[in-house]
């Protein structure tokens, strides 16, 4: 038995050694705690140890900001999952770096003489990842599957059907014709999928998915990472890059200390534009930019409300200052945009000048209006700081004119029910985005009368004769210079009736290691990896 | 006590279906249209209405609800509207990462805040009181998320020890869970110093002493385990909340679990996904609350006698 002394000498013992480990544990968290509030800029010497991914110069880790929803292309909207499609799928047709078109699974197209169809030579040859050739039976069945999603319409809404002339060719039958096609046929939602391997089970393809691209999925970490490795029997050679890992990182600090430290190549720093002289600073990494593809507005209310007024949409026209809008909004990050298309379109009437700013004019139409002591308005805006920031800087340049805006924060989804497909609002802060880099896509769904009343996405409800008159030619002609022409008109009718307020276009960006060749900031967020390499 | 015990997990089954009634109704209530906000802003509203159909969104509020509790009986708890994948098998494959932090984090919590609050205690007013408690304060204060990133900029950027982001190897967890512990450390920290400031007042510690034994022996023999039960409550509450899964902590360390899983969820409007993985953060909830109950038996002595009398 022991007595009470020696059971006191062994707890002694254990308290010596407890309150040891203690102190060193409080001393570290606190000397840490320390360091941290001393710490200035850090400089990457030595990749941190725990995350080897294999060989540092085979391998590209980057950054993604939501996890992906599925891999199935004709079974999402999302782009964030598209950009992890454009490595694993390819589609008939390819955009360069350079922005042009150019033949990727088709050797050869050609258009009927209406242009409402278009007979393709597929390419021979072509192996999917699981070593099966490409034919035209899957050809066809990729694009119909496409036209019958719900998911692509953006792309397919002008498709008709796909029809196999023979072995070597198909043909795609367009509703009408249409100038963008090939553009559309760029997308990862007219990906050519094998047919006997999506029709299996679809559900399993969404997520061991099969392409023709120049990427094979690995692994997958739900919500975590993904794991992508090159495939050998790429039509194009397979890619320098062999291994790819997508580490989804919502924060954007957390992110931006991941690529200082080595463990990310390549990521999309924040978009509000936080990290970019940190980045810039870092001797390390290069700060990629670009346009947006699209442009930052002022909508209205054309159907209901004060704003079916033209003297009040003309003075708020009148009223906006860009420049010190793009200073507050974005810090000064964004291209002024006074033509109501998006600028990187090559239709896009450069040189085109907006009303001119001008305060006593617009205070003068306040009070045309009716509203000699002014009115107050709600702003209804998507909950996220690309739209709720330069909402406020608007709030503060209409009121010199007497219009009191109240800004109400809607969180995204609430918002498209509300305002986007309800109509319920008077003046928003949005902006018209495209995925074919053409002014089709940022025009007729947005103003042609057709997708007004709930049909479409004419949610400001314009109807203008004359406007959906120049967006159908301009959509259906195969002269260029003529399509041109009528965006001009539809830029000055816009401008003429106020119908919105065009106002900047945003900087796309992407930041990577200096060693890493081939990055560009892509408007359209494709991200094609063929490109990369050390 | 196995009656006890059955008659709590009995309990459970009506507080988990009124979770899901009151997520449905919200989640019914608030507008967005999950098809619309997974098809995007440019589908036909065809499509959108096709999707509804088959989604069952156009029946009544009392069919939809009916339907849901029939299937979640038979183990069917439905598919994400996200990526239609089964919830269940979504949730499994989250919530081991969450589950490494969560007893990571407790963990690190107990074996650091429990001996400094006793040290406190015993050694009130002195410099490691004050020392303690400071520090106690200033992790009570500070937001997970930015002590997260500044143990990354440290740990990851700085000394280039442990890995910033993912569960590659145990030496992802270590920040994510110490980011969390912080807090609970701190609130087990000051528990456990005023239950032991009031235990080592009573008149049998001072018998204890008067018998001879050292005042370290009678600090941890005889205060220190009835000191315990309200720590211990503590620790379970704290456990639960983890358990529920951190949003901000596994934004920072690029960690997916089971709040990530639940935030996309809301984002989205997908409500099989956000009712399932809420219903079963409640659940682990439960019963880990429960097991802190049957716990307290094993602790004291009084406890355990009202059930055997029971």
């Amino acid at each position: 038995m022991t007595g009470p002394r020696q059971q006191d000498s062994k707890f002694r013992e254990r308290v010596k050694s407890m309150k040891r480990l203690t102190s060193l544990v409080a001393a570290l968290l606190i000397m840490s705690l320390f360091l941290a509030a001393c710490s200035g800029g850090a400089t990457p010497e030595t990749p941190p140890t725990g995350l080897e991914e294999g060989p540092k110069k085979d391998t590209i880790v980057e950054r993604a900001v939501a996890d992906q929803q599925t891999f199935d292309p004709f079974g999402t909207a999302d782009i964030n999952d598209q950009r992890i499609h454009y490595q694993i799928f390819d589609s008939l047709m390819r955009q360069e770096p350079d922005g042009s078109l150019v033949p990727a699974l088709c050797t050869d197209y050609k258009f009927n003489e209406t242009g409402d169809e278009i007979t393709f030579t597929i390419r021979e040859g072509v192996k999917f990842h699981n070593g099966d050739v490409m034919t035209a039976d899957d050809v066809v069945f990729s694009l119909n599957t496409a036209i019958a999603s719900g998911f692509t319409s953006k792309v397919t809404s002008t498709m008709d059907r796909a029809e196999k002339v023979d072995d070597k060719t198909v043909k795609l039958i367009l509703k009408y014709p249409f100038a963008p096609i090939l553009g559309c046929l760029v997308s990862s939602s007219c990906a050519i999928v094998p047919q006997k391997v999506y029709e299996a089970d679809k559900d399993a393809f969404g997520r061991n998915p099969v392409g023709a691209g120049p990427y094979m999925l690995k692994e997958v970490k739900p919500g975590e990472k993904i794991v992508l490795e090159a495939f050998s029997d790429y039509y194009r050679g397979e890619a320098p890059i062999k291994n790819l890992v997508v580490r989804i990182i919502v924060d954007d600090a957390a992110a931006l200390m991941a690529l200082e430290s080595g463990e990310l190549d390549l990521m999309q720093p924040s978009q509000a534009y936080t990290d970019r002289d940190a980045i810039i600073n870092n001797p390390n990494l290069v700060y990629y930019e670009a346009e947006q593809a699209c442009t930052f507005l002022v909508a209205f209310n054309n159907v209901k409300g004060v704003f079916t007024d033209k003297r009040l949409r003309e003075a708020v026209a009148r009223a906006i200052d860009r420049e010190e809008l793009i200073l507050g909004a974005v810090n000064g990050m964004a291209t002024p945009v006074e033509a109501g298309l998006v600028p990187i379109t090559p239709q896009y009437p450069h040189g085109f000048k907006g009303l001119e700013y001008d305060l006593e004019k617009a205070k003068q139409l306040v009070i045309d209006a009716g509203y000699p002591n002014g009115l107050d308005v709600t702003m209804r805006v998507i909950a996220a700081a690309n739209y709720t920031k330069p909402a406020e800087v608007l709030q503060a340049q209409l009121k010199k004119i007497g219009i009191n805006v109240k800004i109400e924060p809607m969180e995204r989804g609430t918002w498209f029910d509300v305002a986007y497909a309800g109509g319920d609002y008077e003046m928003t802060f949005y902006a018209h985005a495209i995925s074919v880099n053409d002014a089709d896509f940022c025009s007729y769904p947005f103003l042609h009368s057709s997708e007004a009343d709930g049909k479409g996405n004419n949610y400001m409800g314009i109807k203008n004769a004359e406007l959906d008159e120049c967006l159908e030619k301009a959509r259906t002609s195969q002269d260029e210079a003529e399509r041109k022409a009528y965006y001009l008109r539809a830029c000055e009718i816009i401008r003429d009736e106020s119908l919105f307020v065009p106002c900047y276009t945003g900087r796309r960006t992407m930041a990577a290691v200096k060693e890493l060749k081939g990055v560009q900031a892509d408007p359209w967020m494709r991200y094609y990896k063929y490109n990369y390499s050390w | 006590m196995l009656r006890y015990v059955v008659k709590r997990l009995l309990l459970m089954i009506p507080v988990i279906v009124g979770i899901s009634f009151i997520l449905f109704v919200i989640m019914d209530l608030t507008p967005g249209d999950p098809a619309r906000s997974l098809l995007g802003e440019y589908a036909r509203q065809e499509d959108v209405d096709a999707l509804r159909e088959e989604w069952g969104l156009n029946d009544p509020f009392a069919v939809r609800y009916g339907r849901y509790l029939a299937s979640a009986i038979r183990g069917d708890f439905g598919k994400s509207y996200r990526t239609n994948i089964p919830v269940v098998q979504e949730i499994i494959s989250r919530y081991p990462a969450t589950m490494k932090v969560a007893t990571l984090a407790i963990l690190f919590a107990m074996a650091i805040g429990i001996p400094v609050g006793i040290i406190s205690a015993v050694k009130q007013y002195s410099l490691v009181d004050f020392g303690s408690m400071a520090t106690a304060l200033l992790f009570t204060s500070v937001p997970p998320f930015w002590l997260g990133l500044m143990l990354i900029l440290i740990f990851s950027l700085m000394l280039r020890l442990l890995p910033s982001v993912g569960t590659d190897s145990w030496k992802s967890f270590i920040m994510p869970a110490a980011a969390l512990a912080a807090a609970q450390m701190a609130t087990m920290t000051r528990m456990t110093r005023s239950t032991m400031l009031e235990v080592i007042r009573q008149d049998y510690i001072r018998t204890a002493k008067a018998k001879g034994a050292s005042q370290r022996y009678v600090v941890l023999k005889h205060a220190l385990r009835n000191a315990l039960l309200p720590v211990v409550t503590v620790v379970g509450i704290g456990f639960g909340n983890l358990l529920g899964g951190s949003l901000i902590i596994e934004n920072v360390f690029g960690i997916s679990g089971l709040g990530t899983l639940m935030v996309n969820a809301v984002k989205s409007k997908d409500s099989p996904m956000l009712i399932a993985s809420v219903m079963f953060a409640a659940l682990v909830g439960g019963l880990v609350n429960l097991a802190v109950d049957v716990l307290y038996t094993y602790i004291d002595p009084r406890v355990r006698s009202q059930y055997v009398k029971g």
